[in-house]
């Protein structure tokens, strides 16, 4: 490990540390460098609508990877078995494929650019959108506090800083250029970190195997001391293996499919055939990136070094490789939890600022107020993430009620913003009920499974999911269609 | 426009899935489960490739534009499609 690096006394961490805030001050310049010539509302919540394929790609990987994937996930594979975990990616990836080559270009055409303006427009009323707003801003910004603890725990660990100057100094860094270049900002700079975290991943897991004298070593050791390795279920038989592979994939799915924070990305591309580019290019680059990390993290507990699986990745970059390249990983793992807090962030402020206090409060709002409460609003936000994660009791506590709500959120409206651009007779009432059945049957489910009173295998969002499909669907046939019927003529028709 | 981009991206997914199979499927002493849950998330890829190669060259792809009557806008109230 490489010493402590000292400035006229000051200890400021070691050699890691060093390069991987030099990472973060880079990626604090490119961000406001992107985002200086920001000056519409379209710019600072849709870029402008110019985004290229690759930035779609960067920014798509980036946002739905965060610091779990590669400290959670990478201790997960050694305990339980690689290959379970891995599939989700193919829910992620098949997703993304239907999104951007099917579905995506009806949203596309809608021209939006918060997704609860999807509601206002194919649902008329205030009911489906004002749901759909509050579901994007609370459940973001709940999603952001647990993000940003699983932040301050990584980059306390890296350079032993206390938690409120860690909170401080990465808050400070992205609320800045959310505020000054919002999308543009946040899409660049993702795509940065991506790259970072695609080089640091196809070094730094191969490593594993290579400490272990090679793939052949490790499998010949696997198979004596931890042959559920080569299992698809790992170290859970039976139908709790097969419901645990299974909901796993369903949340990726359902992440990738009605995440606000991934579907908002549609609205940024130059083109429908851009996006549809860009997803073509993901399903190539996101099972290597995965399979490249987590797969020889398997393999870890072999080289019996006494480390906890939940520090591993950061042993690995510290002990495995050489210094450059370990720095790039352990900036890696910042890189993926700030990226997707930024997208978190930038969310939760556009539906604030252009979905409840223009729509609802002040709807006569010229763009130049628009802009500057939009920005307002990235701080207030802010503030109220600062505070939250500031206190460890408050934040245990969303960490479970966040996901809980995340996950709820996004089974409770798929079938909404789908049956919406696909089907001509969903109407407003059958949205409206869907999301108000749908919701509080899963936060029931999960809280019953933790609880003890549903079995632990029951997965909370394929019950809701089936729930919310249903309510639709009967909702619709018995309730007459109405005005939004025409957006679904204009997104169904357009010439080609 | 660049109609071999779905191409590339087909030849692209089938070799990150034949460098899986020779570099970690072929090794293993239990090589179905791997395979199952390692082709996934890469064989879609190859099937997505086609199918944007394919909707590339019936130029399937929109303009992006919906047909608004203009002014509609700012009211939120949309006219039908003259194609609907």
């Amino acid at each position: 490990m490489q010493g402590p690096v000292k400035w006229e006394g000051l200890e400021l961490g070691d050699t890691f540390s060093i390069i991987s805030i030099g990472f973060l001050v880079g990626y604090l310049i490119l961000g406001l460098y992107a985002g200086r010539n920001t000056n519409t509302v379209e710019d600072h919540c849709v870029m402008g609508r110019s985004a290229s394929a690759f930035l779609i790609v960067g920014t798509l990987i980036a946002s739905n990877l965060s610091s779990v994937t590669f400290t959670g996930f990478t201790a997960t594979v050694m305990t339980k078995g690689p290959l379970a975990i891995i599939s989700q990616f193919g829910a992620s990836v098949t997703g993304s494929l239907i999104l951007g080559l099917f579905v995506g270009k009806y949203f596309y055409r809608m021209k939006l650019l918060t997704l609860p303006e999807f509601f206002s427009r194919r649902y008329p009323g205030k009911a489906a959108s004002l749901a759909a707003s509050l579901i994007v801003v609370v459940s973001m910004t709940a999603y952001m506090v647990t993000v940003m603890l699983g932040t301050t725990v990584v980059a306390n660990s890296l350079f032993g800083w206390p938690t409120h100057i860690t909170l401080l100094a990465v808050m400070i860094a992205i609320t800045l250029f959310t505020v000054v270049g919002g999308m543009r900002s946040v899409v660049v700079t993702d795509t940065a970190m991506f790259v970072v975290f695609l080089l640091a991943a196809l070094v730094i897991g191969p490593s594993v195997v290579w400490k272990l004298g090679g793939f052949e070593n490790a499998i010949s050791l696997a198979q004596q001391k931890a042959s559920y390795i080569f299992d698809w279920y790992g170290t859970e038989p039976g139908v709790r293996g097969f419901m645990n592979v299974l909901e796993m994939n369903v949340l990726s799915f359902l992440m990738v499919l009605a995440a606000p924070h991934l579907l908002s990305r549609i609205n940024i591309a130059k083109s429908e055939r851009e996006f549809g580019k860009a997803m073509i290019i993901l399903a190539v680059a996101l099972p290597l990136l995965i399979i490249s990390l987590l797969y020889p993290f398997s393999f870890f507990s072999l080289a019996e070094t006494g480390v906890e699986p939940v520090s591993a990745y950061v042993w690995v970059c510290r002990n495995l490789v050489p210094v450059l390249i370990g720095s790039l990983g352990l900036a890696g793992v910042l890189s993926a939890a700030i990226s997707t807090a930024t997208s978190l962030f930038q969310q939760a402020s556009a539906t604030l600022s252009c979905n409840i206090i223009k729509d609802f409060f002040y709807p006569n709002m010229s763009d130049k107020t628009l802009l500057f409460v939009s920005r307002v609003s990235v701080v207030v936000i802010a503030v109220i993430v600062y505070f939250g994660s500031l206190h460890p009791k408050i934040g245990a506590a969303t960490i479970m009620y966040a996901f809980l709500f995340s996950t709820a959120a996004f089974a409770a409206w798929l079938p909404a913003l789908y049956l919406g651009v696909l089907w001509r007779r969903a109407t407003t009432s059958g949205a409206v009920w869907s999301m108000f059945v749908a919701l509080p049957l899963i936060i029931f489910v999960a809280i019953g499974r933790q609880r003890g009173w549903l079995p632990a295998w029951v997965p909370t969002n394929v019950v809701g999911l089936i729930a919310a499909f249903a309510v639709m669907v009967i909702v619709s046939l018995m309730t007459r269609g109405d005005e939004g019927n025409k957006i679904y003529d204009l997104v169904r028709t357009q010439e080609g | 426009m660049n109609c071999k981009t779905g191409l590339y991206c087909v030849f692209a997914s089938l070799a990150v899935w034949l460098l899986i199979i020779t570099v970690i499927v072929l090794k293993l002493p239990v090589k179905m489960d791997t395979v199952v849950m390692l082709s996934w998330p890469t064989l879609p890829g190859v099937l997505g490739g086609w199918v944007f190669y394919r909707m590339d060259k019936n130029g399937e792809w929109g303009t992006g534009e919906c047909k608004v009557v203009p002014g509609d806008e700012k009211t939120g109230e949309y006219a039908l499609n003259e194609k609907a």
